[in-house]
């Protein structure tokens, strides 16, 4: 199993369970996403805590994918990068601190989904090593601030 | 490990986390991944000449393009300093997905600056 593969499995158990609500221990409150369903969802480029550099921004296409074809309008996340870059936020960590305000004047997106990368790479263990990655991320409304779901995925 | 692999299963199948789809994707998550691991084999000429492939394909089957596919291209054309093609695929995000509006009208808006 490759790293895109894998973030790949990641990524649709995160999406799916925050779209869809199923196959939780707990089951969701989704109070908050009901009060203000989004209709457009800025995907911000993940946080990386992990140790491994390379591949957080092919996550931006999964994520993508799978948000839209939920009926989300996703916004060009390429071209979102892109811009930030040149509106004076040249990392993922400074537009993590983008004013949610912001946010909706300039790009009008509904909510905005934060992702972090918390381990992402081979793990060496005493008998096996095992390709590893935990993903976290929270959808926030853009209008209110509060927070419509949070989730995190281990494949 | 086989729980794991049994409710990723489960995961997919309750929620349907598979192809077929809503929209036309051609190369455009592709183009974005090959972009971002190995930017030298993915030039703005690279990316026009895959996703107007795509789109004239989709036009024949009459199946929408995904959302951000147009304002990918249009800025592709706008690296390659086509600025009447990077227009007129914003104008084509902007119409095919009126949540864009805002973000494209700014793209527009600088454009006309240039």
């Amino acid at each position: 199993m490759n790293l895109r593969k894998l973030l790949r499995s990641a990524g649709c158990v995160i999406l799916a369970s925050v779209l869809a609500g199923c196959v939780t221990d707990q089951p969701y409150d989704y109070t908050n996403y009901r009060e203000h369903p989004p209709r457009s969802i800025l995907v911000l480029p993940p946080l990386n805590n992990s140790t491994n550099v390379k591949g957080t921004y092919s996550y931006l296409s999964t994520v993508t994918y799978y948000l839209a074809e939920r009926g989300y309008y996703v916004f060009p996340v390429a071209v979102i990068d892109q811009f930030l870059k040149e509106n004076g936020m040249p990392t993922a960590g400074e537009m993590h601190q983008v004013p949610l305000k912001k946010v909706d004047e300039i790009i009008g997106a509904d909510a905005v989904m934060f992702v972090t990368l918390e381990e992402y790479g081979s793990e060496y263990q005493v008998f096996n090593s095992a390709i590893k990655v935990s993903v976290k991320a929270r959808l926030v409304d853009t209008r209110t601030g509060i927070l419509l779901w949070e989730g995190t995925a281990v494949a | 490990m086989s729980r794991l692999v049994g409710s990723l299963a489960l995961v997919l199948l309750l929620t349907g986390c598979l192809p077929p789809t809503l929209y036309t994707w051609g190369h455009y998550d592709n183009v974005i991944y090959i972009a971002y691991e190995k930017p030298g084999k993915m030039p703005p000429e690279r990316q026009v000449e895959l996703l107007e492939q795509d789109y004239q394909k989709a036009r024949a089957t009459n199946k929408r393009m995904c959302p951000g596919f147009h304002a990918q291209l249009g800025y592709a054309y706008y690296q390659l300093g086509k600025l009447d093609q990077a227009r007129q695929e914003f104008e084509t995000e902007k119409a095919d997905f009126p949540e864009s509006a805002v973000l494209m009208n700014r793209l527009l808006a600088n454009l006309k600056k240039q």
